[in-house]
């Protein structure tokens, strides 16, 4: 649930770098092209960690819902 | 504000609120699905054909094939449909404050004065030129923090089963 929300989050924000870089006074510059495009990259690097983690956390707490991880000491 | 807009627009937002509402974890991820093919949609109407295209590639093809998979792994020995520990409301002051602010600052820019600018001309020659010329050293950056990460997540996943050997 974490991991999808900061997916969603994410891309709203590449949504908001693809709309302005539309009707911006230089759309040729490309820089939000460019931003959006490193976003989704940093994402996928972002994804995979998670889901890392959250293999991690099943494997030892037997749960994958966060509202029941509640020891910091394993 | 056309049709198309709308109804991706629409199609977008309402599968974003199931992906957050949804308690069946299934379901969420079908709503994430839904909304990452939306927004590849909203950005080929913004004439961003390449992001386009890379959000289907990568989101609708690896993102939620991983986050599936995840899902599919980590099920099982949970109990079904228990209710929110924390309240789904507690965000809903945040989002409108953020929501506020953005709709201000989009008021306040003189973005809606003008006509929407002549359709740029945006090839993926010349994308890839910007990538390999002007934005080279972020591309070397990332290409060192993908590895990074893979490399990370195959150490985080793998660890207790070392210990267990």
């Amino acid at each position: 649930m974490v991991l999808i929300g900061i997916e969603l989050m994410l891309n709203a924000a590449n949504l908001n770098f693809i709309a302005f870089w539309r009707f911006s006074e230089h759309p040729e510059t490309q820089t939000g092209l460019m931003f959006a495009l490193f976003s989704i990259a940093i994402a996928a690097a972002e994804a995979a960690v998670g889901l890392a983690l959250i293999i991690t956390i099943y494997r030892h707490f037997r749960t994958a819902n966060v509202d029941k991880v509640e020891a910091m000491k394993g | 504000m056309t049709l198309s807009f709308a109804i991706l627009a629409g199609l977008t937002v309402g599968s974003a609120v199931a992906a957050m509402s949804l308690r069946n974890l299934v379901h969420c991820a079908l709503g994430l699905v839904l909304t990452f093919a939306g927004l590849a949609g909203l950005y080929l109407q913004l004439n961003a054909e390449f992001v386009g295209f890379t959000q289907i590639l990568v989101y609708v093809g690896a993102v939620a094939i991983l986050i599936v998979f995840a899902i599919l792994l980590t099920r099982g020995t949970e109990p079904a449909n228990e209710p929110a520990a924390v309240s789904p409301w507690a965000g809903l002051p945040v989002a409108v404050l953020a929501f506020l602010a953005m709709a201000a600052a989009v008021l306040a820019s003189p973005v809606d004065k003008r006509l929407a600018a002549p359709v740029p001309e945006v090839s993926v020659k010349t994308l890839g030129q910007k990538l390999m010329t002007d934005y080279v050293l972020p591309l070397e950056v990332l290409a060192l923090l993908l590895t990074a990460a893979m490399l990370g997540a195959v150490i985080i996943a793998m660890k207790d089963k070392e210990d267990l050997q």
